[in-house]
Formats: structure tokens, sequence, C-alpha cells
């Protein structure tokens, strides 16, 4: 099946199974993990086919958050144009930073950008007169999306669908184009690349830009959803972490990778929240996170893509 | 003014050691270890409950806290990043980032200290609030004993490295893995060996800590950062930088907190700022000499 009528199929499934079954606690799971999609997504253009791994794109959530939230807040532009001019600031942003870090090269980029974020973050806990502080923000007006109403669960349910179908074709189809390729042939070899007369700081910076562009987009998507943002909700370390766990979990370099990876850690981590004999252990699931992401890295660099293909590999075989 | 150097100096000691773990496993194995600070919170941990439990002094319990790291540090290299390593430096990263995350909520578990805070005291504690003054200028006690023990520390490494025939293969792996390999040095166990040594210094470091911080879970991130910020300023790999590096963070800290007015809620900022510039501009450290590490 191509890749455009499968997300469209997925999404239309999604959309009409879920509210079938759907009360607010599910409603919530997914739409989490649809959130997460578009955060894995963002930052597996730069770190899964780009191959800069990047410790910092919670700043580009972060700027996204407060740009939408403040936005909304104030003017109450349409969702549309908030979450846009969400996504351009952070792309702005990362356009500085790519310009001051991109002479840094594999793990020495990835502390570079966990440096930036560390920073950001730090400002926006300090800056009260923009952030409110560590007060956070509350969302104080109802936004709209295309001028329909978006404020209960199932609303934003629809949209989330919608932006996170969106943002995977978006990137299915720019992985093939021929900047998307030029992005694999930096991580394969950016030597290489270079002799090739590719420009590498350039393309580098093209694959920031956009991901940054998706994280502040799904940034402002989830501080809106939320109704309410602090400093440690978006621009701490653990948001950054998180992005690269879903995607390293569900695997790298592939647009499948987030949304498996996604859809098991979120669901996994609210279910554990949510059993009642576990609730004492509040880290628990944080546990099995990460020893999850240490076996994966070890066993299965691939992600559980590599291991489904693994295992219909394996399957056909037999038959 | 010599009172805010001589409070830097002591607890930049402290933080020399922690680096000196980061930089050692960097230079022999190129592994950037984000686990680093979680060493530090087993060391306070050790200390804290041993001193709780059997009211062990925690200066004493550095002989059970350096074992204990060491193993730890030893399993985590055996089992999990000798064999990322293959997949190149950003996957030992991504690893030692899960093991981070890994250590730290199994301290979080409600059977050691859970999401709180504590602090090690206690009747039995001589350390407690305890003050020494030298030549008019006060030490806290369990800090300037830390400061010497990191001397002494930092002494025994480097004899370590130029005297034993495992500090020669230590030295051997870092330069050139491969061949070490050829001429006999089993460059996985000796990596091993400095994974372990590197986590020795970060527990040593944390029960010394553990006299005077808070102690809880997620604690180790703090040092993490520092230890980077040292790394980078003293050289990728470079012990001496370490040292240096450490002392030079403590007393620029101490006075920034001091004398810059609002200073303390931007103060990890300078640090960080400091860190960007140098990985920048001159990636091989302050102190480094070669052209690039």
């Amino acid at each position: 099946m191509k890749p455009l009528s499968l997300t469209v199929l997925v999404a239309v499934l999604t959309a009409i199974l879920v509210p079938l079954v759907a009360d607010i606690h599910i409603y919530s799971v997914v739409i989490t993990v649809l959130i997460w999609v578009m955060f894995g997504q963002s930052w597996n253009l730069l770190g899964g086919f780009t191959g800069q791994i990047s410790f910092g794109h919670a700043m580009f959530l972060g700027i996204g958050a407060y740009t939408s939230m403040l936005i909304v807040n104030s003017v109450n532009l349409d969702m549309a144009i908030t979450l846009l001019l969400g996504g351009v600031l952070a792309g702005l942003v990362s356009l500085i930073v790519g310009f001051l870090i991109f002479r840094l090269k594999g793990p020495y980029f990835a502390l570079g950008t966990l440096a930036f974020a560390e920073i950001i973050h730090i400002v926006a806990r300090n800056w009260k007169g923009l952030t409110n502080g560590g007060e956070g923000i509350l969302l104080a007006k109802r936004p709209t999306f295309f001028g329909i109403q978006i404020f209960s669960k199932a609303e934003y349910f629809y949209l989330a669908v919608f932006l996170a179908a969106l943002v995977c074709l978006f990137c299915y189809y720019l992985t093939r184009t021929k900047t998307g390729y030029s992005f694999i042939a930096i991580r394969e070899d950016q030597e290489s690349a270079e002799a090739m007369g590719l420009n590498s700081t350039l393309i580098k910076s093209k694959a920031l830009f956009i991901s940054a562009f998706l994280a502040g987009v799904a940034g402002g998507f989830y501080g809106l959803y939320n109704k309410f943002i602090d400093p440690e909700m978006t621009f701490a370390v653990h948001m950054s972490a998180e992005m690269i766990f879903v995607t390293v979990i569900g695997g790298m370099g592939t647009v499948a990778g987030p949304v498996l990876g996604s859809a098991i850690l979120i669901s996994l981590q609210e279910y554990l929240k949510s059993v009642s004999f576990l609730q004492a252990y509040s880290s628990l699931y944080l546990i099995v996170y990460g020893l999850l992401i240490m076996l994966v890295i070890v066993y299965l660099p691939g992600g559980l893509i590599e291991g489904l293909k693994r295992i219909s590999a394996f399957a056909g075989r037999r038959r | 003014m010599i009172q805010t150097f001589f409070d830097g100096l002591m607890i930049g000691g402290v933080y020399a050691v922690i680096a000196l773990g980061l930089t050692l496993i960097f230079g022999v194995m190129r592994v950037i270890n984000m686990a680093h600070g979680e060493f530090v919170m087993i060391g306070m941990f050790t200390s804290y409950f041993l001193f709780g439990r059997l009211g062990l002094d925690p200066f004493i319990s550095i002989l059970i806290t350096a074992p204990v790291c060491y193993l730890i540090g030893y399993f985590l290299y055996r089992a999990f990043v000798s064999k990322a390593q293959k997949g190149g430096e950003v996957n030992t990263l991504l690893l030692t980032a899960g093991a981070s995350i890994l250590l730290v909520n199994v301290a979080a578990l409600p059977a050691f200290l859970g999401p709180n805070f504590s602090r090690l005291s206690g009747e039995g504690l001589y350390w407690q609030h305890r003050i020494w003054n030298l030549a008019g200028v006060t030490f806290n006690a369990p800090l300037l004993t830390g400061f010497l023990l990191t001397g002494l520390l930092i002494l025994l490494l480097s004899l370590f490295l130029k005297k034993t025939d495992t500090g020669l293969a230590m030295r051997a792996a870092a330069q050139q893995p491969l061949a070490a390999q050829i001429v006999g040095v089993n460059v996985s166990v000796i990596s091993g060996v400095t994974f372990g040594l590197g986590a020795v210094f970060a527990g040593v470091a944390g029960s010394v800590l553990s006299t005077t911080y808070p102690i809880y879970a997620s604690i180790g991130a703090l040092f993490l950062v520092k230890a980077f910020v040292i790394v980078v300023l003293g050289g990728m790999g470079s012990i001496p930088g370490a040292a240096l590096g450490g002392l030079v963070l403590g007393v620029v800290e101490s006075f920034g907190a001091t004398y810059i007015t609002g200073g303390t809620a931007y103060r990890d900022v300078f640090g960080l700022v400091i860190f960007l510039i140098v990985l920048l501009y001159r990636p091989q450290g302050l102190f480094g000499k070669g052209p690039n590490t």
C-alpha cells in the first residue's frame, strides 16, 4: 500500500474508531501519543535522517509553545496562523543555533545543543516579564482552527490526528526529495558528501530549520492542548530526552519509527501511571524506559521497526 | 576575598575529582558518559544509608562506596557500553543517557529515598556544621578533608598511570587501541577497568559531598553539567586539565555568587556560556596541546 493512502487510512480509522470507545482518559492518551509522534518526527528529521544528534530540541518545542500561548492569550489569532508563527520563530532561532554549533560534530554537537537548551531554559525561568517564570502561563482564551472552536478533548483529538498525519506525510515525502537524499548523504558520510559538492553546513541548517519548525508547531499544539505551560514542561532536558527515546526505540531514520515508538512508549507510560498497585512506584515507568533504550541500542540498533522487519523476514523464510 | 577564594578552591577540588573520572573514561575509550553524575549520586546514597543504618562516617564509607561504584561501572561497561561502541560515539552517548535515567529512577524508588530530599545529619556525625579556622580563613571541615583526599587521589592516579602495568596498558589503549591490542593488551578488560575507575572517582566525590549537599535521586545531573564544563575547559581526556579546570570552576562560581548581584539566578548560565565558547573556539581545551581532540 502506498504511504499516502496508508497514512490517510490509519488517520481516518483512528478518527472514526477512537471516539466510539473513548472516554476522556482514552482521548488524552491518544492525543499525547499523537503529540509525541510529531515531536519524534521533528527530532528524527535531524537526528535520524541527517545524523545530527540533538540533546536540545526542547528549546524549539518551548519556543513554539510560548509563542502560541502568548499569541492566543493576547490577540487570539486563528490556530493555523498561531502554530505556524510558533514554528517559524523556532526555525529562526534554529538558524542562529546552527550557525554557531554546526562546526561541532557527533557527540560534541550533542553537548553543544544540550548547553544551548539549558541556557534558554534558565533564561525562560528567570525572564518573568515574558514567560511569567516558574509560575507558568494559563490559556485564557478559546482558540479556533480555521474558524472552528477547539476546546474540548474531542476537538483537540481530531485536530491532533490531522496534524500528526500531515507531519508524517510531510516527512515521508521530504525524505524522498533531493533535499531529503542530501540529508541522508550527510548522515552516511559527511566528507564524501562534501567531496560530491554538497554544502554540508547549508544542508544541515536546512534539516535543523525544518526540524525546529516542526518542533515549534507541535510545541504550540502541546501548550494549547495542555492549557498551561511552564519552563519545566517545555524547556527541560527530559523533554529533549523523550523525543530521542520515542524515535530511537521506534527506529531512527524511518518515518514509521517515531509513530511506533510513541504509540508503544506513551501508552506504556500512561498504563503504568494508571495501575493503582504501581502508583507508589512513580519512577517505575522511567526505569522501564531506561532499560528499554539500553537494550534497544545494544541489540536492535534499528529500533523496533527493525525488529518487526526481522520477524517478518523470519516468518517469510519459514513459509 | 581570600575567604571567597578558598571556599571556591575547596568545592573545586571535589568538582575536579568528578571531572577526572569523566575525562579518564573519555580519554581511554572515547565514550561521553552521560551517566557519570549518577555515580556521584550512588556515592552520596551509599554514604547516606551506611551512616543512617550503621552510623558509619562518610569518610570511612568511601571504602565501601569505591568498590560499589567500581562494580556497577565495570558491569555497565561490559554488559552494555562495550557492545554499543561499534555503533560509534553517538550510540554510546544515547546508551549512557538511558543508563542515567535507569539509575536515577532506581534511586527514586520508595525502597531508597523516593522523590524526597534528605540531608546527612545525626547525633554521631562528626562533620556536622564543623568549621576549622586556619590563619584567619574558615574552612568547611568535610570539604577541606575532601580537598586533601582529592589531592591524594590525583597523585595516586598519576602514579598508577605512570608506574603500574595496568596504567601503562590504559595509556596505550588511550593512544592506539588497535596497536595496544596487537601487543597483547586486552583492551576490552582495560576499558572496563577504566570505566569502573572513572565511576569510583565520581562515587568518592559523592561520599565527600554527602556531608554538605542535599541528597536526592536526580542530583547527578547538577554535577554532570559541571563535569562537562570542566572537562571541556581542561581539554577532553586531559587529566591535569580536569584537575585545574575543577579548581578554576569552583573559584569562578564562588566569586560569581559573592560579587555579582543577581548572579545566583543566572549562575549556571555563566558556566554554560564558557562551555559553549570553549567548545566552539578552543575545542582542545584551555590547557590542551593537540590541534583537536
